[in-house]
């Protein structure tokens, strides 16, 4: 090893009187010291130093019996196995709550992207109703739309009959691959359509309003719209009506079918 | 059999745990300066090493181990303490300042005890204006009777880091005692009585 110089020196001073160098490197310090009168003195407050601290170290009170017993029956309250876990594992605990909080995050997000917008819905009804290739039946009876509904369903919902209109057909069709029923109504001049399906309409994003009855209200091009749900059946009305006469139907409608499924 | 082989790496590790008290006790007592305190901290370590003594595999790392959680209790405490105004004095460094002894005649030499207490009431002040992670360093190895190699078990660094911070610390120290030399003019009967004899030589 080459001379150290007096930094150098100084810089190892400590280590050396602790015995933690090795043999080359303990060798330069003490050749050092052997030359240098600086570090030599340097040294000698080093020893003054180690004698103070091995002076204070052995004046160090002991610690009492009472301080042992109270190490060997710790007085902290029993906690549970799990909330042992997640004290000594602080991090993993973090990690995982972060981990499960933004999996949650990412599933309502996700949930809300994919659910359909009932602007949607009308749209794509109104077209798909169109396309139907099933039956166009310009029924007036409500039983015998009962029966179509149920064939093509699986199920028999109760088909509305709101005031001052008159079933005029039923058509079957599917809409996102589930069997939907579409109700056509008329009268004094006006249309109303009334679908009819299992999965609940109400759940589609786009509704501006909800009523107590759980009755939600919105508008597609213009369009008033209103669903429902009663029991297993979910009901979403369209019609040029105004927004206080659509409630007033379907708050009709709504207590028949409910009536009915009492029956 | 493994239960049994478990029972007994428990209370070995548990005898080794308890063997560590008194160096413990006595680093807390020189890092917080008073009793109370160093009761609490010593305790408080015990309580975390007991609720983990499942992560404690190999013996021969205990005594590092145990004073990695003084460390970490420590630094708890101090961060605590940083956040809360301080209302109490500190009464044991006032009443160690009051019974200071007054400068000794060195050229006396059965003096020389009491220029040890001069000293050592130097190094006790001295190491409250070391920096904590210096000064956790200094007294694993002085007090707690640590190598580096276990004090770097211990704070979680290189051995170089511990290297470092004992020079630094015990440069500081060394300092101060030749500064409370010089102007206790006591320089004369310890270093400068030697370093004379070297311009000489």
């Amino acid at each position: 090893m080459p001379k150290l110089n007096c930094q150098e020196a100084q810089n190892l001073l400590e280590a050396f009187h602790d015995n933690e160098l090795d043999g080359v490197s303990s060798l330069a310090v003490q050749e050092h010291l052997d030359e240098c009168p600086y570090c030599r003195r340097q040294w000698r407050w080093l020893c003054e130093v180690e004698g103070s601290l091995q002076r204070l170290s052995e004046s160090t009170p002991s610690a009492t019996q009472d301080l042992r017993r109270r190490i060997l029956q710790p007085t902290s309250p029993q906690v549970s196995p799990v909330l042992r876990f997640f004290r000594t594992h602080v991090r993993l605990t973090l990690v995982s709550a972060l981990t499960l909080l933004l999996a949650l995050a990412a599933a309502v997000t996700l949930r809300e992207i994919t659910r359909a917008d009932v602007m949607l819905f009308v749209r794509d009804s109104a077209k798909m109703a169109q396309n139907a290739a099933l039956v166009d039946l310009r029924a007036a009876n409500p039983k015998e739309a009962e029966q179509r509904l149920k064939e093509h369903l699986g199920f028999a919902p109760t088909v509305p009959n709101p005031s001052g209109f008159k079933l005029v057909g039923v058509r079957c069709c599917q809409i996102n691959r589930e069997p939907v029923g579409l109700l056509l109504f008329e009268g004094n001049g006006q249309q109303l359509s009334c679908y009819i399906g299992r999965s609940s309409m109400t759940a589609l994003r786009g509704f501006d309003d909800a009523t107590r009855k759980g009755i939600k209200l919105g508008t597609c091009e213009g369009r008033r719209v209103a669903a429902w749900d009663a029991g297993n059946v979910s009901y979403l009305m369209v019609s040029d009506l105004t927004k206080d006469a659509l409630l007033a139907m379907a708050n009709e409608v709504v207590n028949s079918t409910s009536r009915s499924l009492k029956q | 059999m493994l239960g049994k082989g478990n029972n007994a790496q428990n209370n070995a590790s548990a005898e080794a745990i308890l063997a560590c008290f008194e160096a413990l006790y006595r680093t807390a007592f020189r890092l917080t300066g008073n009793k109370a305190h160093a009761e609490d901290l010593v305790q408080e370590t015990y309580l975390r090493a007991w609720r983990s003594l499942s992560q404690l595999h190999g013996l021969s790392g205990v005594q590092p181990w145990m004073f990695r959680i003084l460390r970490t209790v420590f630094i708890d405490q101090l961060r605590r303490e940083s956040k809360r105004p301080k209302l109490v004095t500190d009464v044991e460094k006032m009443l160690a300042a009051w019974e200071q002894p007054s400068p000794p005649d060195v050229s006396d030499v059965k003096d020389r005890r009491n220029l040890d207490e001069v000293f050592d009431q130097e190094i006790l002040s001295a190491m409250t204006e070391l920096a904590d992670e210096d000064r956790l360093a200094l007294l694993f190895q002085a007090v707690g009777g640590l190598s580096y190699r276990e004090i770097s078990e211990a704070m979680e660094c290189p051995i170089g880091t511990v290297m470092s911070r004992i020079h630094r610390a015990k440069r500081l120290l060394r300092r101060r005692l030749a500064a409370n030399g010089k102007s206790y003019g006591i320089v004369r009967a310890t270093a400068l009585e030697e370093e004379q004899r070297d311009a000489e030589a």
